[in-house]
């Protein structure tokens, strides 16, 4: 959305993407006081991210997972995929550990609520962009703990990854229907099936429609 | 001279008649004057005939010998008349004699032989007379007892052929009534062994020829239906002796079909009260019996239909209730989607899995749906060649259908449609019965989606205020805490002594945000929704200790338990209100939340250590409870609140209905 024209030549540029203006003020202010860090440019949604990503070429892109009309998920895998060296920090409201991993997974460097980014922004941003990983205590344990104790076989973890109504639109797609015949058949509209499509993917890690498909059928037969 | 005879005669006469008290005195009493003017004129004629004889004599020469004509006037008035008057005729025929043997004179014998000869004919005379008097008088006796005897028997027979014809008639009277009614009159003995009678009636109800149960009396028995055989042989043997009997079963026809038939029997006993015979009566209730089942069916639905709170079980107690009615074995809830204006199968009973499939849904365009929109009930024609080939019902091999559109205020909410594959038709009184089912039906299907509505109003209606609150307020004061920090940060580089108020500011700052974060997350969980109900209450537990003063633990038994959306939300909103009724009310410090599986039962239990339910009486009728308690209803369970232990229990237990695709009743 802006462009400054940066002041500090050798400063680290960094990219804000966030759909509240008040939080990316106050974002921006903290970085700015620093003299080595720059804002270059700020971004309310993902195709406009995408488009500042072109031109500023930013070293660090702080993303805020939950944008107005997009996934901030699926941005990052987006800029992961075509600038890999760009550093990405994660910011959110929630604090929901499963988030956590999956940015991780997704390419991100780091995670932090919006509520510990009031204090320790800088932190993150010094960690992140030292070449290590930002997560909060808490969350860290919580990554690791599940990391250890995870099972191997897909398919029974699916039961336990799946909210309800994920699990639902998952066997329906496993049975073979459509994203309208299963809209029809949970009272939801069309958009809510795609939406749930979306956080399957997610919490299965899967990469595409089609593997999100097969991994239905079988969990269907098997089920 | 004239009046001294009539004066002996009179008396002569009285004597004569008077002289026969020992005689018939029956005919004496009933005609007196008559029988003794007949004896009196008899006696008339025979002294006038003997006085003839005696002139004859005494005129006539005395070589003729009248003797014997006046033994036979003796004998005569004796017989007729009696002994007396007979003594009487003598004693003239001898003066007569006396005279003529005066007249006559000299005799060749001594006179005392003439007078011995005399008296001895004239005694002989008087014993003719009073043998022949007592021969008239047995023989008169002996024809009067005859005759009576003869009248008696004759107004005996009389009597008899009386009797006899008002006793055919009788008889006849009993024919025309006992062949005639409908109800099946019976006449047996003791020991149901013989059958003694048995009406018409009994032809029509059993559906067999009369003279089967003539010859084998158990052919009734035989005949009823076997639920009900045991009761009613047991009832037959043990109960119609002593007068108890009064039984409804059913009868199976021949051909099949079926009749409520109600017995009684009554015990009749002979002089020596004995019971030697039993009579009863069998009447077809089968037409009452239906519509007490209607009515039955009725009341039943209307009573369950009234305090459902949960849709899918009302659905199921419904289609229970219209199946159980006699004739009808399936049918199905169609709930009209109000958006799409498409039906949706709801609830089922009695059809085969591929015929459900193929009428799960109808589109709003469909035939089906414009029938059930007309809103008027429909009995189509299921048989077969009537033009109804692609009909929705072809394949499922019903032969008689009712589509009731269930109509609530002039609005169509779905339908109900029942079924038969045994029966061709639904008789009229079913129709209503099932008419007056699917209104009820209607009223009270309008009532839970009303009361539902209200809820998920409520739940909206937070739901929109916590995420404003998240989108709107949250995102503000994380805005105002970095520019709080940065200027912390500058006054605490700058040593300003207004760093600390600086500082302050930061730390009331971030307060409020962990405040109002929670705040919303309790007005819209949204953990509830991205990972499910256990994920939901653990943060529920970790966000309440947090916030208040206490120890808020969580225990689930499994880690995962997967429900519907409604019974999820559901649970997690009594929860909710079960732990915010213990902060505000118990003044305990350990709020626990338990989240149990068992039996295909979900168990939700929210308990504190505080003061307990009647401690605070105002905590009982808060308007939380009783949403609390419509919550629990309203997905099939059960919430109730103990008070005993110290502290408060609030125990939910709901069935866990495993996620039911398509089982859109639960979004209605």
């Amino acid at each position: 959305m802006s462009i400054n024209p940066s002041p500090k030549p050798h400063a680290t540029r960094i990219m804000l993407v966030d759909d509240h203006p008040v939080v990316r003020e106050g974002l921006a202010e903290s970085i700015e006081r620093e003299s080595d860090l720059t804002v270059c440019a700020q971004a309310e949604e993902h195709s406009e991210a995408l488009q500042m990503l072109e031109t500023t070429k930013p070293d660090l892109v702080v993303v805020d997972l939950m944008l107005k009309n997009s996934s901030g998920l699926e941005l990052i895998k987006d800029i992961h995929a075509r600038w890999p060296r760009v550093l990405l920090l994660v910011v959110s409201m929630h604090d929901e550990n499963l988030y956590a991993e999956r940015v991780l997974r997704a390419g991100a460097q780091g995670f932090i609520t919006k509520q510990e980014a009031t204090r320790d922004i800088l932190l993150a941003l010094r960690r992140v962009l030292g070449g290590g990983i930002y997560l909060n205590e808490r969350t860290a344990s919580v990554v690791l703990a599940r990391l250890t104790s995870k099972p191997d076989s897909r398919s029974d973890s699916v039961a336990d990854l799946l909210a309800d109504r994920e699990l639902e639109v998952f066997e329906l797609t496993g049975r073979g229907l459509s994203t309208r015949e299963i809209a029809g058949q949970l009272r939801i509209d069309v958009k809510t099936v795609d939406t749930y499509r979306a956080r399957i993917k997610e919490k299965l890690s899967l990469k595409s429609s089609s593997e999100l498909l097969q991994l239905a059928i079988r969990w269907h037969k098997d089920h | 001279m004239q009046k001294l005879m009539s004066w002996f005669g009179h008396h002569l006469g009285t004597w004569v008649a008077a002289g026969n008290p020992k005689e018939e005195p029956g005919a004496v009493g009933a005609n007196p004057p008559a029988a003794m003017s007949a004896k009196a004129r008899l006696t008339a004629i025979g002294f006038v005939y003997t006085c003839l004889v005696g002139l004859l004599d005494l005129t006539t020469t005395r070589g003729l010998n009248f003797d014997l004509f006046y033994l036979c006037g003796c004998a005569f008035v004796g017989w007729a008349a009696g002994a007396r008057p007979a003594l009487f005729i003598t004693f003239t025929s001898g003066i007569f004699l006396y005279f003529d043997g005066a007249r006559s004179g000299g005799f060749a014998l001594p006179a005392w032989v003439v007078y011995w000869n005399s008296v001895l004919r004239l005694l002989g005379f008087a014993a003719t007379g009073w043998l022949a008097g007592e021969l008239g008088r047995s023989t008169r006796t002996l024809e009067r007892a005859v005759q009576e005897r003869a009248g008696r028997l004759r107004s005996e027979v009389e009597e008899h052929k009386e009797t006899a014809v008002r006793l055919r008639e009788t008889l006849e009277l009993f024919r025309q009534v006992t062949e005639n009614i409908t109800e099946v009159f019976w006449v047996t003995d003791p020991a149901k062994t013989r059958v003694n009678y048995v009406s018409r009636g009994f032809e029509t109800v059993w559906g067999q020829p009369r003279q089967a149960i003539y010859t084998s009396p158990g052919v009734w028995l035989a005949a009823v239906c076997d639920q009900d055989r045991e009761r009613v042989t047991r009832a037959t043997y043990a109960k119609q002796i002593t007068g108890d009997y009064d039984e409804e079963y059913r009868v199976k026809r021949p051909d099949g079909s079926l009749c409520w038939v109600h017995d009684r029997a009554f015990p009749v006993v002979n002089e020596k009260s004995e019971v030697y015979r039993i009579v009863g009566i069998t009447e077809d209730v089968t037409e009452q019996k239906r519509v007490e089942q209607l009515l039955e069916a009725q009341r039943d639905v209307a009573v369950a239909l009234s305090v459902a709170s949960d849709l899918n079980a009302a659905l199921d107690r419904l289609l229970q209730a219209a199946t159980g009615l006699e004739g009808i074995d399936c049918g199905g809830v169609y709930l009209l989607d109000e958006e799409s204006g498409a039906l949706g199968l709801e609830a089922h009973v009695g059809l085969s899995p591929g015929f459900v499939s193929q009428v799960a849904t109808f589109g709003a365009g469909s035939r089906e749906a414009w029938l059930v929109k007309e809103g008027r009930p429909l009995y189509p024609i299921c048989a077969p060649g009537w033009n109804t080939e692609d009909a929705f019902w072809v394949g499922e091999g019903l032969r008689a259908l009712a589509v009731l559109p269930l109509k609530h205020e002039g609005k169509v909410l779905g339908a109900l449609n029942l079924g038969s594959h045994a029966q061709d038709e639904l008789a009229v009184a079913t129709r209503v019965g099932i008419e007056t089912i699917a209104a009820q039906a209607a009223g009270a299907i309008a009532r839970i989606r009303l009361e539902r509505q209200i809820l998920e109003i409520s739940d909206l209606e937070q739901a929109r205020i916590g995420q404003d609150i998240h989108d709107g307020l949250c995102q503000q004061l994380i805005g105002m805490a970095f520019t709080a920090n940065a200027l912390h940060q500058s006054l605490i580089a700058e040593q300003r002594p207004e760093a600390a108020p600086a500082r302050k500011i930061t730390t009331l700052l971030d307060e409020a945000i962990t405040e109002s974060r929670r705040v919303c997350r309790g007005l819209y969980p949204v953990r509830l929704e991205t990972e499910g109900l256990v994920p939901a209450l653990e943060e529920l537990a970790t966000t309440t200790s947090e916030r208040f003063n206490v120890q808020c633990l969580w225990e689930a038994a499994t880690r995962r338990l997967h429900c519907n959306v409604t019974t999820a939300t559901h649970l997690y909103r009594i929860a909710q209100e079960a732990v915010n009724n213990a902060i505000k009310h118990s003044g305990g410090r350990t709020i626990s939340i338990r989240l149990r599986e068992s039996a295909g039962e979900i168990e939700l239990e929210v308990s504190d250590d505080g003061r307990g339910l009647q401690a605070t009486p105002e905590r009982r009728a808060g308007m939380g409870l009783h949403i609390m308690d419509y919550r629990a209803r309203s997905i099939g369970g059960t919430l109730r609140i103990s008070g005993n232990a110290p502290g408060t229990v609030v125990l939910c237990r709901v069935p866990h209905r495993e996620v039911v695709l398509g089982r859109a009743a639960d979004s209605v």
